[in-house]
């Protein structure tokens, strides 16, 4: 038999957010590789059970199921066949009746279903279970009807994490029954009690001890089963017999079962029978390995791809998973890496197996099939299932909130890694995070944190005000995700520039009386740029351009403007760009989420990010200098206590330049020319009066001529006068 | 002597002026003592539509009055500086201070007054500053 364990990466996500490590074992993936799935949160675990029970399979009576730490959604029941059961092998006897459930694996609270019996119209084939906590366990019963018989096949359809891990009976329950060491014992994985009444039910049921999810089965064809014995403690659970090598589990001290790919002594081996494109295997699997490892390449993001992993067990009788480590010891003596696994890791599904905890490798962190059990479908998104998905509450620290809320794209840029010993992260684009948000995305960045404690690492939280395309146009993406060598391979590391410049615009002042009035002192030219404030411009910028550039330092929210005109810097002004929004002291328990959401609440109320208002523009003379921003605007306010004038995000923001000239007072802008006629403008030059020239003054006139003298001083008192030279008369 | 009487409506500070000939007359005599600035002519004959006198010792003048006295119409003039010496005037190098046709209107002109008001006029450029917020956390 044979499994073939699925993973795609679904449409449903940016898998670019999710960085793949290429090349790496699957046991050296760090979480965020392998747990891809944004459903695979700290402690919730996804999945849906579908189980599918022909009706013919339910004649040996109710058993009871154990599914701990599941939840479960209705959905109608059909009495057709499922898709599954289309797929099926042959089977004998009668299938007339499907019920198809589908059960939805969280952490939530112990609900025992309800015995489901041939008969019932299954209108409760989904159970929505909530709250759990661990250790905790459901049970549904299933009441067989009569009828079933001899050479009845049952056939049972477990989808976990949306994979269908499918099993399906081979024998009768007539050969189950002379033949007990090839019976399904599914009862024997009934922690309370241990029954060693066999039947031909084969559930795949998934176990949820702690906080953890994994699915354990037996191996049902010809070969026996797995039984455990509850030693009177707590969770623990003792292997009794059947398989081999299996481990106790523990859940109080986050052991789990598990149940690798054994070989025994009869010569039980699994080996890599098929390897899709992108993945390959340890060059000699050994049977002789627990586990063997396997290589998957050219993960590419952006792509809807499907990584298969296909076991052929030359014996039935073994049951195996695939998992990866959560981990890896020696890996590159990085010890970074597995700290963070392990921090990550806690709490999600995971194995221990010969002391090292292994993770299972499947989207959304639910255990794909091994075994016998055969998963068939692929990756279904949450939505398909057209039912609310629980939300993971329970249990401690998940991220909770609504699923809603890890689908949103967090873009978790990384927007400097290198400037000393901090690290700076965009958590949101549009400005509007909540605390899942924050928490999810800062749950995705690949980090050491001091201490493994989130909010005793953070150590700023800014809010910037710049408009998102302008600010951060020069950050480049990171962690290989944007940047390629020449042999077009991904760049590792940080490229980030930490200063970054927003280009201001320019804008043209024109002049208004194309005279002396445009100037200084009649002429007051000012310049508002959003953050830095009001400044003077000099007068000589009328009539030209005047254009600026912001430079904005991330690391501090600082930003210097520098405002030019005809290539002249005639103006530089700092502000600031962001606000701090404050976080209080980590309060026990308390999420890193919840923290920075509270702060940003209580921001947003202290009227740190008012709207910005009406602006008048054009020539309308400005009937309030309120409108008008001043970046002394004590709106602007902290709750750090201390009280910066800085920003005035609640001012404007665009960059204007004001221009105050005086009235003229005739209303023209122009000299009148009879001005010009009698009295002139000022022209202090030497000049050759000329025909024509019009009204002329000079004070200290150089006159000549064969006049007497008081005629001299008569054109000199008309020189001071002002004489009007007229063209020819001729 | 012969005298020409002329109209010029140019004004009194115009150089250049322009003189429309009202009468010539000859046989005038001049009125002793006679200031060549300031003369007098005896014309015979009345009132004359004129406002000046032009070349005349090489001169032109205002004509400041007119008295009749038994047919003998006594006309007083003033030399017109300007016009009488524009030669001197227009082609003169002068530094000159305020010109109608030569001013340069951004040089400025106290003599021409402007009102205490003021208008003021906003030119916007690029919005830089949004709406929503961008939140960078900084961990160590």
């Amino acid at each position: 038999m044979s499994f073939i364990a699925h993973w795609k990466t679904t449409s449903g996500f940016n898998v670019d957010d999710y960085p793949v490590t290429i090349g790496k074992q699957l046991n050296q993936c760090s979480l965020a590789e392998l747990t891809a799935h944004p459903l695979c949160g700290s402690n919730s675990i996804y999945g849906n059970i579908t189980y599918a029970v022909k009706s013919s399979d339910l004649g040996y009576g109710s058993v009871a199921r154990d599914l701990t730490g599941g939840a479960m959604f209705k959905e109608p029941i059909t009495s057709n066949k499922s898709d599954e059961q289309a797929n099926e092998p042959a089977q004998v006897g009668n299938d007339a009746l499907v019920y198809r459930r589908t059960i939805f694996l969280a952490y939530k609270t112990n609900v025992s279903i309800p015995q489901h019996s041939i008969d019932d119209t299954c209108s409760n084939d989904i159970y929505i279970v909530e709250n759990i906590t661990a250790p905790n366990k459901l049970v549904f019963n299933f009441t067989g009807a009569s009828g079933m018989g001899t050479g009845d096949n049952a056939a049972l359809t477990v989808r976990i994490g949306g994979y269908q891990l499918r099993h399906t009976c081979q024998k009768s329950p007539a050969a189950y029954a002379s033949a007990p060491s090839q019976l399904v014992y599914t009862d024997n994985t009934d922690p309370d009690n241990p029954v060693t009444t066999n039947y031909n039910l084969c559930l795949a049921f998934v176990y949820v001890v702690g906080a953890d999810a994994f699915v354990i089965t037996d191996d049902h064809v010809g070969n026996f089963g797995f039984r455990y014995q509850n030693n009177n403690t707590e969770n623990q659970y003792n292997y009794l017999s059947g398989g081999d090598n299996y481990k106790s589990f523990n859940s109080a001290n986050g052991y789990r079962l598990f149940i690798g790919m054994n070989p025994n002594g009869t010569g039980r081996d699994a080996t890599l029978a098929e390897i899709f494109p992108n993945c390959f295997a340890d060059p000699v699997p050994n049977p002789a390995v627990f586990v063997n490892s396997y290589y998957v390449t050219n993960i590419q993001t952006n792509l809807v791809q499907t990584i298969k992993f296909k076991f052929q067990l030359s014996n039935s009788t073994i049951s195996g998973y695939l998992a990866s480590r959560q981990l890896v010891i020696g890996l590159s003596g990085d010890t970074a890496l597995e700290a963070r696994m392990q921090q990550m890791c806690r709490g999600g599904i995971h194995f221990v197996f010969n002391g090292d905890v292994w993770k299972p490798l499947i989207a959304g962190g639910i255990v794909v099939g091994y075994g016998s059990l055969e998963q068939e479908s692929e990756l279904d998104k949450y939505n398909d299932l057209n039912h609310p998905v629980p939300t993971s509450g329970g249990g401690g620290g998940g991220v909770g909130g609504d699923v809603s809320d890890k689908e949103v794209a967090m873009p978790t840029r990384m927007l400097s890694g290198s400037a000393g010993m901090v690290t700076y992260y965009e958590i949101n684009k549009s400005g509007t995070a909540t605390a899942n948000q924050i928490s999810e995305a800062i749950s995705r960045f690949d980090i050491t944190l001091i201490g493994k404690d989130l909010m005793r690492n953070l150590i700023s939280f800014k809010a910037f005000a710049l408009l998102p395309v302008s600010l951060f146009n020069n950050i480049i993406h990171i962690a290989g995700r944007d940047l390629k060598d020449a042999n077009d391979n991904y760049l590792t590391g940080d490229v980030i520039t930490a200063v970054n410049k927003i280009n201001l615009g320019s804008v043209t002042v024109p002049t208004l009386y194309n005279d002396y009035r445009d100037y200084a002192p009649y002429t007051k030219i000012e310049m508002y740029v959003p953050l830095c404030g009001w400044f003077t411009l000099p007068e000589w910028v009328i009539g030209k351009s005047v254009s600026g550039e912001m430079f904005v330092d991330i690391y501090n929210g600082t930003v210097k403007a520098v405002i030019k005109a005809s290539s002249t810097v005639v103006a530089e002004v700092g502000g600031n760009a962001a606000y701090d929004i404050p976080f209080v002291a980590e309060s026990t328990g308390m999420k890193a989420g919840a923290v920075i959401s509270s702060a940003l609440n209580t921001a947003v109320s202290a009227g740190m990010f008012a709207t910005a208002p009406t602006v008048h523009t054009g020539t309308a003379a400005l009937s309030s200098a309120a409108n008008l921003a001043s970046s002394l605007n004590t709106n602007a306010t902290t709750l750090k206590g201390v009280l910066g004038d800085g920003s005035n995000v609640n001012g404007l923001t665009s960059v204007y330049i004001k221009v105050t000239r005086p009235k003229s007072p005739n209303e023209v802008t122009d000299i009148p020319d009879k001005f010009k006629h009698n009295h002139g403008i000022p022209c202090m030059k030497e000049l050759t009066i000329a025909a024509g020239d019009g009204f002329t003054q000079v004070l200290e006139p150089d006159v000549s001529g064969n006049m007497t003298a008081a005629e001299k001083q008569m054109i000199i008192d008309g020189f001071r006068h002002g004489l009007i030279i007229s063209a020819n008369s001729t | 002597m012969t005298v020409t009487l002329a109209n010029t409506a140019n004004e009194y500070y115009e150089v250049n002026k322009k003189y429309t000939q009202v009468a010539e007359l000859q046989n005038v005599s001049v009125v002793y003592p006679c200031d060549v600035l300031r003369p007098t002519f005896k014309i015979k004959g009345g009132y004359v539509d004129a406002n000046a006198v032009t070349n005349v010792f090489g001169r032109n003048y205002w004509i400041t009055g007119q008295t009749l006295n038994d047919g003998i119409n006594y006309i007083s003039c003033t030399v017109d500086a300007f016009s009488s010496w524009k030669s001197s005037i227009i082609g003169s190098s002068q530094f000159v201070n305020r010109s109608e046709t030569h001013g340069n209107p951004y040089i400025n002109d106290p003599e021409y007054a402007n009102t205490s008001d003021s208008i003021s006029q906003m030119y916007r450029g690029l919005e830089i500053v949004g709406s929503s917020l961008r939140f960078v956390i900084g961990v160590i």
